[in-house]
C-alpha cells in the first residue's frame, strides 16, 4: 500500500472509530459494576467484574494494532468484541448512533463492518489500480450496480439476519416457556440468560449462515471456477479420497493399538478397603491397640505360615488346592499377573505387524 | 456418453437432495412451532435436512468442479492438436 493510500486508511480508520472508542474508553476507565453470574440449581456464583474491562482492552489494542498496521481483520474483531460488551455486559451504558438497544448496537456494529470493508476495498484497489500498466474497464451501469450490490448486499443481509435472529429466540421463548415443569425454568436460565443468549444466536445465525452458504455455493462455482482452479480442486478431492483409502488399508494392515483398561482397580480397591478397616479400626480400639496387635500378629507369623500346609491339607485333598489361589491376595497377585502377560503378548503381536507393515512398506 | 449420463444423474440427484432438505426445514420448522410442540421429531427434520443439503451440496460442487476440468483439458488437447 502505498503512503498516500496508507494515510488515507489511518484517517478513514480513525474518524471511524470516533463512533465506539470514545465509549469503549470511559467504561474501560470507569466500569460500572456487574452482579456475579449465578449458576441455577448449583448454588454457585461466578464473579465477572474483571471480563468487561479486560475485553474492552484487548479489543482497544487490537483496534490500535489493526489501523496502525492496515489489518482490516484485526479492526472488524474489535469491533465486534467492542460491540459485544456494549450489548452483553454494559446494556445501556453505552448508547449505540442508530437507535437504542440490542438492535442499535448490532446495527452500529454491522454498518461500522461494512464501512471499514468498504474503505479496505476502496483503499486496496486504488492503490493497485494506479501500479497496474493495463486497467480494466467496465460499463459504466455495470460498475454502478457492482458498487450498489458491495454496498447493499452486506447491509441488506445485516438486516436479515437481525430480523431473522428476533424472530427465532422469540419464538425459542414461546417453545421453551410452554414446556413441561421444571424443564422450561432450566431451559430459560440456561438459553436465555444474557450471556447465552448471545451464544444462542451466534448458534442460530451460523445455521442459518451454513444452510445459505451451501445454497449458494454451487451457483458461485457454476459461474466463476476457472479451467486451471477446477484441475487443483479436483486433484484435491482425489487426493482426499486416495489418502482416506491409503489411512484406511493402513490400519487395515497394522491393526489397532491394543487398548486395555487400567490395571490401578485391581490394586486400589483392596488396598482402599484395608486402609479404611484400618483406618476404623484405629479410631475404635486406638493406636497403642492396634500396634500391639500388629506386632502379636508378626510375632506368630512364622508359627501360622508353618501350620498352613497342615491346615490346607486336612481340609482339602492336595490336588484340589495345588493351584487354585488360597486367599484373596493370592487371587488379585495371581490375576494382575496374567493379566500383565496378556497385554505384553498382545503388544509383541502389534508390534510384529508393524514391522511387517514397515517393511512391505520399506521394500514394495 | 456413460459418463455424461452419470454427470447428469449426479445432478439431478444433488437438486433433488438439496429439495428434500428445504422441505425437512419447513417440516422442522413446523413440527417445533409452540402450536405442535414436537421437540424430538423436529430437531430430527432438523438434522435431516442437514445433512441432506451437505451431500446435496457437495454431490452438486463435484458435478460443477468435473465439468469445468473436463472443459479446460478439452481446450487443453484442442490447442495442443491445432499447434
Amino acid at each position: 500500500m502505498r503512503r498516500a493510500y496508507r494515510l488515507l486508511y489511518t484517517s478513514l480508520g480513525i474518524l471511524l472509530g470516533l463512533v465506539f472508542v470514545p465509549d469503549a474508553l470511559e467504561l474501560l476507565l470507569s466500569p460500572p459494576k456487574l452482579p456475579p453470574i449465578e449458576i441455577p440449581f448449583a448454588r454457585v456464583s461466578i464473579d465477572v467484574s474483571l471480563v468487561g474491562p479486560c475485553m474492552l482492552a484487548l479489543a482497544l489494542v487490537l483496534y490500535a494494532a489493526g489501523i496502525a498496521a492496515a489489518r482490516t481483520d484485526a479492526v472488524i474483531l474489535s469491533v465486534f468484541v467492542v460491540h459485544i460488551v456494549f450489548a452483553v455486559l454494559y446494556p445501556g451504558h453505552a448508547e449505540p448512533a442508530l437507535g437504542g438497544g440490542p438492535y442499535g448496537m448490532a446495527m452500529q456494529m454491522f454498518t461500522l463492518t461494512v464501512a471499514y470493508l468498504a474503505v479496505h476495498n476502496l483503499v486496496v484497489r486504488g492503490s493497485v489500480g494506479e501500479g497496474a500498466r493495463v486497467r480494466a474497464r467496465r460499463k459504466p451501469l455495470l460498475e454502478a450496480l457492482n458498487v450498489a450490490v458491495l454496498v447493499a448486499g452486506p447491509v441488506a443481509l445485516a438486516y436479515f439476519f437481525l430480523v431473522l435472529s428476533g424472530v427465532v429466540m422469540a419464538l425459542m421463548e414461546r417453545v421453551v416457556l410452554t414446556a413441561p415443569e421444571p424443564l422450561n425454568r432450566i431451559l430459560y436460565a440456561y438459553l436465555f440468560n444474557p450471556y447465552s443468549r448471545l451464544f444462542t444466536m451466534l448458534a442460530v445465525m451460523g445455521g442459518v449462515v451454513w444452510i445459505l452458504k451451501s445454497l449458494i455455493e454451487p451457483i458461485m462455482l457454476y459461474l466463476r471456477l476457472g479451467g486451471r482452479a477446477a484441475v487443483m480442486a479436483l486433484a484435491e478431492e482425489c487426493e482426499a479420497v486416495v489418502s482416506f483409502v491409503e489411512r484406511r488399508d493402513l490400519k487395515a494392515r497394522i491393526g489397532e493399538l491394543p487398548s486395555h483398561g487400567s490395571l490401578a482397580p485391581l490394586y486400589t480397591l483392596p488396598l482402599t478397603l484395608i486402609g479404611v478397616a484400618a483406618m476404623i479400626m484405629t479410631l475404635v480400639m486406638g493406636p497403642a491397640t492396634v500396634a500391639g496387635l500388629l506386632r502379636s500378629y508378626l510375632e506368630r507369623l512364622p508359627e501360622i505360615l508353618r501350620w498352613l500346609p497342615e491346615v490346607v491339607r486336612m481340609r482339602a485333598p492336595p490336588e484340589a488346592v495345588s493351584l487354585a489361589p488360597r486367599t484373596a491376595a493370592e487371587a488379585v497377585l495371581a490375576s494382575a499377573f496374567s493379566e500383565l502377560v496378556v497385554r505384553l503378548r498382545n503388544l509383541l503381536v502389534w508390534l510384529e505387524r508393524l514391522a511387517k507393515f514397515l517393511m512391505w512398506w520399506i521394500w514394495s | 456418453m456413460g459418463g455424461d449420463r452419470l454427470s447428469a444423474a449426479a445432478l439431478a440427484v444433488g437438486v433433488a437432495l438439496i429439495v428434500v432438505a428445504v422441505y425437512f426445514f419447513l417440516l422442522s420448522i413446523s413440527l417445533l412451532m409452540p402450536e405442535v410442540y414436537a421437540v424430538i421429531s423436529g430437531l430430527t427434520s432438523l438434522a435431516i435436512g442437514f445433512a441432506m443439503l451437505g451431500s446435496g451440496v457437495s454431490l452438486i460442487r463435484s458435478y460443477v468442479i468435473v465439468r469445468a476440468a473436463r472443459r479446460a483439458m478439452e481446450e487443453s488437447r484442442l490447442g495442443e492438436t491445432q499447434r
